[in-house]
């Protein structure tokens, strides 16, 4: 906390050199544009109420939390941004309380190029609604908070970017460290004997490391990118790990964490049509050949294709996302175990073999490869009242071939001095053996967030 | 896992185009003519065709009257440019209130077809390419209507001296516009517009919006008329009321601070800025 407040102090102490209106504006300073640091951020309260099933309802999540952000603008060079959030209350019944450097970096340009370096978030692709070509950086699958962005985590990298032409941009990022997306094994119903094993860390190797590379291409019709990934999935895949069998203290399976490498070859556009946004996104995801890592999802080609559309006041986006899976053999569902028959000794020595088929099974479904084909669509229709300052929207996400849905309505009132309250509902429901079937105790519930920006 | 997006800020401030669009067009007007009377369509084409600086920086802030004493404040700030081959770039980045704050548009204003258009949402942490139509709606909650604030095309209406009157102390034409043709009309949502445009400098002082029954239920209000630009002889609107007169809902524009400068930085007029300021 201490240099936190001692850097504070310095961005504060800097001088101004001359700025325009503009530049000055942008800074976040005075009339006279004398400060080049500018500080805001918001102040918030929520609770999600958690709907379990012939349960009573449960406060899943009570928390207030605190973003300060602080940023400096050093003109045509660069600058910095920080991000820190306080957090303290309870999830899922334990109580937690973080401070959590949520981004901190910093720019340096140099002509056409610019550099960033530091904690960032990145984010690629332009569709609406799924994002097939955005795996730079890792996400928090089981955030609690009705802002969207709040999925993202930071990572550490460089990012080089490179206006190579007026409509030709180039990007390089380099990611050093693994950083891996956060979910909530815990939270999912198991058997008893499983144990959900922390995510296994790749060592600070260069060969550790990832790369992503794009090249955006900005014409006045039309505008898309073509990009490259090499480096880890930053959501690991599941491994068996020890499996013990004692007649004393009876069966215990591990379950390990283990990120794979992949490369993911993408491309996207954007355009306007009548009246209407247009966007589309493709990926085609190879993990690689790695026997050290026999678990791991299949190769893969995703495509999405989204519309964006106003009538007045009422705004709708629709996106359908289909995938295909290379190399795919049909599998049923593993049944679940008897516990009868896990407490008979004579058939410990097959149970290793067992538990592969079903961990191999649960990759599946964590990777939406339970079906050579699939197909997912998205409606989203928002309504914009009294004078924009009250927001009504429901989003809906169904996957045609599993047949999981979300439904997430949510009511957000704005006043005009940044603050807003919302409320809102998340229902995930599907088939068993589904993603969303997992889930949804952890997040099925209403919700209620107050939040103040400054 | 939900993955949705918050598109609401998209469609609040895509709409901020066209208030700069407006600004800028409404600031311009000729020094002088000569003693022959144009006709009333040449005053609007004068007008329309003088509607764009070289260069400007400027901050306004917009003011939300609900009639009930409520208020709600919006800040922002631009910067624009005009290139030798007629196209004009300009850069708005929301400033206030907090919760849209860092929002930009990216907009490339073509002479000969349909503007390019883009908005950054902190929120989505990338630039989209966006629609720039949606003529009739609301502009960001408040009284100024997306086509309130637009240039237009000047073959939208038709133009007809209705004689000379002194509006706000100063000589003007008045000047009925009427919708050139059914699908405009449908976008106006009335029988059309008479608007007083100073003899002096043309810049309008008001217009009043007729309904269907031909009674008037809006009206803009232009002041703070500046000479921003001494050698080219440019003027620039600074203050702009919207009053909804069967509401009694109003809204004011004031541009605090503007600056003539046909120097505007290139990089500010790019994704790769509207994306990392």
């Amino acid at each position: 906390m201490k240099t936190i407040l001692i850097i504070a102090l310095l961005l504060l102490t800097c001088q101004a050199y001359p700025q325009g209106v503009f530049e000055s504006s942008l800074s976040g300073g005075s009339d006279s544009g004398n400060s080049r640091l500018s500080i805001g951020g918001y102040t918030r309260g929520a609770a999600f109420l958690g709907i379990i099933p012939e349960q009573d309802p449960y406060l899943q999540s009570l928390y207030a939390e605190t973003s300060i952000k602080m940023k400096y603008n050093g003109g045509s060079w660069g600058g910095a941004f920080t991000d820190i959030r306080f957090y303290t209350g309870s999830e899922y019944n334990e109580k937690v309380h973080k401070m959590d450097l949520r981004e901190a970096y910093a720019d340096f340009n140099i002509n056409r190029l610019g550099l960033r370096f530091g904690k960032q978030i990145l984010s690629w692709g332009r569709a609406d609604g799924f994002n097939p070509t955005d795996n730079l950086t890792p996400k928090n699958y089981f955030v609690r908070s009705s802002e969207p962005d709040d999925l993202k985590i930071g990572n550490i990298l460089l990012r080089a970017q490179y206006q190579a032409l007026d409509f030709l941009r180039l990007e390089v990022d380099l990611v050093p460290w693994y950083a891996p997306s956060l979910y909530r094994f815990d939270l999912i119903e198991m058997p008893a004997f499983v144990r959900i094993n922390p995510v296994v860390q790749p060592g600070f190797a260069w060969d550790d490391g990832s790369i992503g590379a794009k090249a955006d291409l900005i014409f006045g019709l039309v505008e898309g990118a073509l990009s490259w990934y090499s480096g880890y999935d930053h959501l690991p895949a599941l491994a068996p790990g020890a499996v013990t069998m004692s007649p004393t203290e009876g069966l215990d399976v591990g379950i390990n964490q283990i990120p794979y490498r992949q490369q993911v070859f993408g491309a996207d556009f954007a355009t306007t049509l009548l009246g209407t946004g247009l966007r589309g996104e493709f990926a085609y995801k190879v993990p690689d050949t790695d026997s050290a890592r026999p678990f791991k999802p299949n190769p893969e080609f995703q495509w999405v294709v989204s519309l964006d559309r106003g009538f007045g006041p009422l705004r709708l986006v629709a996106a359908y996302n289909g995938k295909w899976v290379k190399d795919f053999i049909p599998a049923d569902a593993p049944g679940e175990f008897d516990p009868a028959i896990l407490a008979d000794p004579s058939i410990w020595p097959m149970l290793e073999g067992m538990f592969a088929n079903q961990i191999g099974y649960y990759n599946r479904i964590l990777f939406d490869q339970t079906h050579e084909t699939s197909h997912t669509v998205l409606f989203r229709p928002s309504l914009q009242l009294f004078h924009e300052s009250l927001e009504v929207e429901a989003a809906v996400i169904w996957n045609i071939t599993t047949e999981e849905y979300l439904l997430y309505p949510k009511v957000t009132w704005k006043h005009g001095s940044g603050i807003q309250a919302s409320m809102g509902y998340q229902h995930y429901a599907g088939p068993e053996n589904t993603r969303f079937n997992w889930i949804k105790d952890a997040f099925n519930g209403p919700f209620i967030e107050f939040k103040a920006s400054f | 896992m939900s993955r949705n997006n918050n598109y609401h800020y998209l469609f609040n401030t895509m709409k901020i185009n066209y208030l700069m669009i407006a600004t800028g067009l409404l600031g311009f007007g000729l020094g002088c003519f000569g003693q022959v009377t144009p006709s009333a369509r040449e005053v609007m084409e004068r007008s329309r065709d003088q509607a764009k600086l070289s260069g400007l920086e400027s901050k306004t802030t917009l003011e939300i009257f609900d009639g009930k004493g409520n208020k709600r404040v919006r800040e922002t700030t631009m910067a624009s440019r005009l290139f030798s081959d007629g196209t004009e770039k300009r850069v708005i980045v929301f400033l206030a209130p907090a919760d849209v704050k860092g929002t930009g548009m990216l907009i490339f204003d073509y002479p000969d077809k349909p503007d390019d258009m883009w908005i950054y949402l902190p929120t989505l942490r990338k630039s989209r390419k966006i629609v720039s139509t949606e003529k009739g709606k609301s502009f960001m909650g408040s009284e100024f209507s997306n086509a309130d604030l637009a240039v237009g095309g000047i073959d939208d209406f038709t133009y007809q001296f209705e004689g000379s009157e002194v509006m706000d102390g100063v000589d003007c034409w008045k000047i009925r516009m009427t919708p050139a043709n059914a699908t405009i009309a449908a976008e106006e949502g009335g029988t059309g517009r008479i608007t007083w445009v100073a003899k002096k400098d043309y810049m309008p002082r008001r217009t009043e919006f007729l309904d269907k029954s031909g009674k008037v239920y809006k009206e803009l209000i232009f002041g703070g008329i500046k000479l921003i630009d001494p050698k080219g002889g440019k003027y620039f609107v600074t203050h702009m009321e919207a009053r909804n007169l069967k509401s009694g809902r109003y809204s004011i524009m004031n541009m605090d601070q503007v600056a003539f400068n046909p120097s505007v930085k290139e990089e500010y007029l790019t994704l790769s800025f509207l994306e990392n300021q």
